[in-house]
């Protein structure tokens, strides 16, 4: 009989966005709560034998008890089992997110790993191979006793760990709590379900981590997916179906801007792509421009921001030379003139503390010169 | 424009025809007295040339001097660039305009038109013009009288012609009106973000809070947390305790401890019961031994005592009889003693018979000495005391006494008074006869030659020549008579009550009474030197010697010619042999006394000892025959071997306890008993710990700490973005503000230079090397610079503002004149609080305007403007009266 699993991890539910507005910081927070609702969906509807999601459901352990109802209200959509993994962010602390979920009453699909023994699924024909974390950071991989772990003949294995594949990442993972790299083959594990990296990747033979359901960074490593795993039976190999279930789209843009054409370029690189009010973009603007250029370069960026749910703009690299032209257009004599050579001055001297801020000041008087018009 | 003729009538004070004339270049003074008029000729000339000839209503009701009806007309003829103009107007009943022109003749309308474009003001709309806003450059030069002092008012209009002039000499420096807006613009934004004094507003200042607030928060929400997990973690380390307690089985090892202690404890109580019962037959068996030993050592001590007493009998025996003897001894020493004192007493008793017979002899003559002394002293004191009697009794005579003499004096003095007042009012007749012949005056016969005082009618008879009555006039003459008359009648009165015939009289009784009266006094002296107790007292005193004596005499005679001092000596002599003597016996008797002690004491000594002796050994008899000595001795040792048994079955259970290890036993019961109590008291309070942390965590848990801290964290950062935005944008507005403000000072000050410039000779003459710094919004005068130090205009003097306010408005009127704008400067009544040395000073700095300016000075102060050496018209001499 084949096995069909469902595999998400890195929920952390009450992740907050600093640096966005609130509006659009707050749409991004419980989004991550409707994605749950989707997973529970997708579940119902390809009838999975279970749900496994590989720790940091929460964002920490001291989340309110409404936002562990609401959680538990998202998984009702899918009545199969659901095996919840505690993680660095939720760590199964003497108090913790998971004893107060036990005390305020769990629906009786939804079982918490929180010991390591097996637990066994599928009328036994599944046997999950929890790893909980019991504090934030383990020195010990705590996945090894999946080796000597006794499940079932005919039960294919399933490892459930949250850390970091030792020797396999891109890049370091957030929490050093090791996972070593061949644990599938020592422990004889069928499929090893892995949380705490945010992006989908397949790490080493039969290890998968499936990253965040819904993307929360600018990083491009593929988040937003959960995994569909069929398991065919003890020894087959995985079948892994990648599944879109993330919300917004998170994605970064550059560019450099050298004269009025690159600003068309900008206007275009930020034309209303499809499903713009889904997206969440950083975007990094570099070069030297003269006052009037910078003053179009930020209409661009204020116009074209109304259509994303984010667009953070990052203009600092973005140096406004005003030109002799500049200049001359707000005065060519008078005391107005004298304030705007002692401001270049200040503006080209390498040295000075204030340059950036003359810059500011000089892009502030050419915006009042045209406000008053020519 | 410079004024050459003004002409007034009927306007204000200046009712009569007043013509002023010629007004030349340079400084012209008008002078006149308080109310002749000198303002009201200023305001004659600001109104023919600013106000419209047409102006009704109150302000042209102000115009018509009071009480009078006549039409108000003012003439002013002027030059412009060389041009005569001849201007009129009349006002009120038949208004009137006229202005004659190079080459024509302007009237109505046209005239107020012609004057605007010749002096460029604005008119008012309505109603009388006003200096500061209508009156061109002309508000700016004419002061009234009393507001010199005052700041220079430059309105906008005038502040333009001179913005003008300044421009045209150093270029449009101040940018025009596009720098200003802009200028505006950027202070409008810098006041969206700072104050006035630098401080953060708005926006800004509100983000700021803001931020502070959310990082206050976000801090202690941390710390919230922080101690929110710490109470986790302790909660894991209390159950982790618990758990080990449990894992060890560190309770039940406990209870089986402290169970097996118990058991050791009772083996224990056991063996201490057996040493127990032990020591008490060993105590039963001491006890026993005790009763032989104590009989046989009552035995011993009986024998003793028996022995000791039988002794002290003998030296008792011994001693009574020592005793006797001394006693024996003492009374033949006492016999001897008594015989020797008897024959001193009886010398003793000699001696002192012959001593008090020559005692008696020695007191009886003086006695007599006494006797005789005293019986003079009586003698003496009665003869004084009859003197002093007698003396009294003379002074008691005389009726004269001091207050009598003291009115006598009185009415003497009165009487002499009145007799000199009326010889006064007397007629005075000297008389010298060159003939032999007698003389009568008044009957009496006289002198042939004197003078007499006639007080009353008299007759003087000479012989041979017959007799002249004088009767003596004055109207006082009878009154003073009768004066005299009066007071010599008192006087005489008052003498005859005291006996006396005269005031002479009079004094010489009351001395002889004062002499008796002295003596009196002196034998009272006498008598009380010599009877200081009374004559009484002294006559008793002789009455008692005398009576002693007569007993002295009664007694038998003294052996004659026995010295005193002799029978003293052998007396004393006798006497202290008879001491010495009674002394010996006083021993004698003393010795006997205490052998008679000795012996009554020796021979009861001697009876109770042998009292004791026979008690004694009939005690140790009685003893003995009850129990011998041999059978004391054998229940003795019986007693000592059942105590000896006794003694070594306690030291048998002493020594099994003692290996019983009782100290180890009772320490291994308290510790397991305490460690048993410690381990479950350590599990109570871990128990009720993790219950209490538990529910504290619960609590704490449903509120979502870090759920709270995520959200504030966010708003924080979020805070923190827009404060850093809001922040570089006012440093960017503070930058271009300050730099706008900087540029614009050292315009102002490059604008302000000309201004500068034309000031300074001025001031050279008032204050050396000070600066004038003008308002760079204003032109009117800001600073006076000197010393390094700015002193604002409104801190300086009365005197010094108004003295600065004259020189900025000839500096002005220079800059102008330079660019072709010419206006009189007037000045009416400036400068009357200047003291004598600046005013000086301002008159050179005037005279130097002169040269160029036409400047007119009204004033009261004829005296002190006539050093200025400018020509002077006076304001009453310019009336040209009616007859």
């Amino acid at each position: 009989m084949a096995i069909r699993l469902l595999h998400t991890a890195d929920w952390q539910i009450c992740k907050r966005f600093a640096g966005f507005e609130a509006d659009a910081g707050a749409q991004l927070t419980v989004q991550r709560l409707n994605t749950i609702t989707r997973i529970a969906e997708l579940a119902a509807q390809r009838g999975v034998d279970a749900v496994l999601v590989a720790g940091d459901v929460f964002e920490t352990n001291a989340v309110k008890d409404d936002t562990l109802r609401r959680v538990m209200n998202a998984t009702r959509a899918f009545d199969g089992p659901w095996v919840l993994l505690p993680g660095n962010h939720d760590p199964a602390l003497v108090e913790s997110a998971w004893t107060r979920l036990q005390r305020l009453g769990l629906p009786p699909n939804v079982l918490l790993a929180l010991d390591p023994e097996p637990i066994l699924l599928a009328g036994d024909s599944l046997a999950v191979l929890p790893a909980p974390l019991e504090r934030r950071h383990e020195a010990r991989d705590i996945t090894e006793w999946f080796n000597d772990a006794k499940t079932p003949g005919h039960a294919v294995r399933v490892g459930l760990a949250h850390g970091s594949v030792a020797n396999r990442l891109p890049r370091p993972s957030e929490a050093p709590n090791t996972i070593a790299d061949d644990r599938s083959e020592r422990a004889k594990l069928d499929y090893l379900a892995l949380g705490d990296w945010h992006g989908t990747i397949e790490i080493a033979p039969r290890t998968w981590y499936s990253g965040t359901p819904e993307p929360d960074r600018f990083k491009d490593n593929d988040p937003g997916n959960v995994l569909l795993v069929t398991l065919d039976g003890p020894g087959a190999p995985p079948q892994v179906e990648r599944v879109p279930v993330g919300h917004f789209r998170w994605t970064s843009l550059s560019q450099h801007i050298a004269g009025a054409e690159d600003a068309d370029a900008l206007d275009a690189l930020l034309g209303a792509p499809p499903d713009v009010e889904r997206i969440v973009t950083e975007l990094r603007l570099s070069g030297t421009v003269d006052l009037s250029l910078r003053r179009r370069i930020g209409e661009i960026v204020a116009r074209q921001s109304a259509c994303y749910h984010v667009l953070q703009t990052d203009m600092d690299a973005l140096v406004a030379e005003p030109t002799d032209d500049d200049l001359d257009r707000i005065d060519r004599m008078g005391f107005i003139r004298a304030a705007i050579d002692e401001l270049r001055a200040k503006a080209r001297d390498p040295a000075d503390p204030e340059r950036e801020t003359a810059r500011d000041a000089l892009q502030r008087l050419y915006a009042e010169h045209l406000r008053l018009g020519v | 424009m410079r004024i050459r003729r003004i002409e007034v009538r009927n306007f204000r004070k200046l009712v009569e025809h007043t013509v002023i004339a010629p007004v030349a270049d340079g400084m012209t003074i008008i002078s006149g007295d308080n109310e002749d008029g000198k303002s009201t000729l200023l305001q004659a000339v600001r109104t023919v040339l600013f106000d419209r000839h047409t102006l009704t209503g109150n302000d042209a009701d102000a115009m018509q001097p009071f009480g009078h009806k006549g039409r108000p007309e003012i003439g002013l003829d002027f030059e412009i660039d060389g041009a005569m103009y001849r201007l009129r107007k009349g006002f009120c009943q038949k208004p009137s305009a006229e202005l004659e022109i190079p080459g024509g003749r302007l009237t109505g309308m046209a005239v107020e038109d012609k004057l605007q474009e010749l002096l460029r003001f604005r008119a008012p709309g309505r109603g009388a013009s006003r200096a500061d806003e209508h009156h061109g450059i002309c508000g700016l030069f004419w002061v009234e009288q009393g507001r010199a002092f005052a700041p220079i008012s430059v309105s906008a209009d005038n502040r333009s012609v001179l913005t003008g002039a300044l421009e045209g000499e150093v270029g449009q420096v101040l940018g025009g009106a596009r720098g200003r807006a802009l200028k505006d613009a950027v202070a409008r934004h810098y006041a969206e973000f700072f104050t006035r004094t630098g401080r953060e507003t708005g926006a800004l200042a509100e983000i700021s809070r803001n931020l502070d607030e959310l990082t206050s928060r976000v801090a202690s929400q941390r710390e919230q947390l922080r101690q929110y997990d710490a109470r986790v973690e302790e909660l894991a380390k209390i159950r982790d305790r618990l758990s080990n307690y449990r894992k060890l089985g560190t309770l039940a090892k406990a209870q089986t401890d402290f169970a097996e202690a118990e058991a050791q404890m009772k083996e224990l109580e056991a063996l201490r019961r057996g040493v127990t019962d032990a020591r008490n037959a060993k105590a039963l068996a001491d006890a026993g031994l005790q009763g032989p030993a104590a009989a046989l050592r009552q035995r011993g001590e009986a024998v003793a005592r028996a022995a000791r007493c039988t002794d002290d009998l003998s030296s008792a025996d011994a001693a009574a009889k020592l005793a006797q003897a001394e006693v024996e001894s003492c009374t033949d020493a006492l016999k001897e003693a008594s015989a020797g004192l008897q024959g001193s007493e009886t010398r003793l008793a000699d001696s002192e018979r012959i001593l008090r017979s020559i005692e008696r002899e020695y007191q009886r003559k003086a006695l007599a000495e006494e006797t005789s002394r005293l019986s003079r002293l009586l003698t003496d004191a009665r003869a004084a005391e009859e003197r002093s009697i007698v003396a009294r009794g003379k002074a008691a005579l005389t009726k004269v006494d001091a207050n009598g003499l003291k009115k006598l004096r009185s009415l003497e003095e009165r009487r002499v008074q009145a007799i000199a007042a009326l010889a006064g009012s007397s007629t005075l007749i000297r008389f010298d006869l060159e003939r032999e012949g007698s003389v009568e005056v008044g009957g009496s016969a006289a002198p042939r030659s004197g003078e007499i005082s006639i007080a009353e009618p008299i007759t003087i008879r000479i012989a041979d020549v017959g007799s002249l009555s004088v009767i003596p006039g004055g109207s006082e003459l009878p009154a003073r008579r009768e004066a005299a008359e009066k007071a010599a009648r008192d006087l005489r009165e008052a003498l005859r009550k005291v006996d006396v015939a005269s005031f002479a009289e009079a004094e010489t009784s009351w001395e002889e009474c004062q002499r008796h009266r002295q003596e009196s006094k002196n034998q009272a002296d006498i008598v009380a030197a010599l009877a200081p107790e009374g004559i009484e007292t002294l006559a008793s005193r002789v009455a008692e010697a005398q009576a002693m004596l007569a007993r002295f005499q009664q007694e038998p005679e003294s052996t004659p010619g026995s010295d005193l001092d002799e029978a003293r000596t052998a007396h004393n002599m006798a006497s202290e042999e008879a001491v010495r003597l009674h002394r010996r016996r006083e021993l004698a008797q003393e010795a006997l006394g205490k052998a008679r002690e000795q012996a009554a004491r020796a021979a009861a000594l001697l009876q109770s000892a042998g009292s004791a002796a026979a008690e004694a050994v009939a005690e140790l008899k009685s003893a003995r025959d009850e129990i011998s000595d041999e059978e004391l001795r054998k229940a003795q040792s019986e007693a000592g071997n059942r105590a000896a048994l006794a003694l070594a079955a306690l030291e048998a259970a002493e020594s099994a306890l003692c290996a019983a290890g009782p100290e180890l036993r009772e320490l291994r019961l308290e510790q397991t008993c305490d460690a048993l109590a410690n381990i479950r008291k350590d599990i109570d309070e871990l128990e009720r710990s993790a219950e209490r942390v538990g529910i504290e965590l619960h609590a704490a848990g449903q509120r979502g700490l870090g759920e709270e801290l995520e959200e504030l964290e966010g708003q924080r950062t979020l805070a923190d973005a827009k404060h850093r935005s809001l922040a570089r944008q006012a440093a960017s507005i503070k930058l271009l503000h300050e730099a706008i403000c900087r540029a614009e000072k050292i315009a102002r000050e490059a604008f302000l230079a000309p201004v500068q410039s034309r000031v300074k000779p001025y001031l050279g003459f008032l204050i050396p090397d000070a600066e004038l710094v003008l308002s760079e919004n204003d032109l009117a005068v800001a600073y006076l610079r000197r010393g390094g130090q700015d002193e604002p205009y409104e801190s300086l003097s009365v005197g010094a503002r108004e003295q600065l306010a004259v020189l900025t408005r000839l500096a002005f009127a220079d800059l102008l004149r330079e660019r072709s704008i010419v206006a009189p400067v007037i000045l009416d009544d400036a400068l009357v609080n200047s003291d004598p040395s600046r005013f000086e000073s301002m008159l050179l700095a005037l005279r130097r305007a002169a040269r160029e300016l036409q400047i007119i000075v009204l004033t009261c102060h004829e005296a002190a403007w006539m050093q200025s050496g400018a020509p002077v018209i006076r304001l009453a001499a310019c009336v040209e009266r009616h007859s």
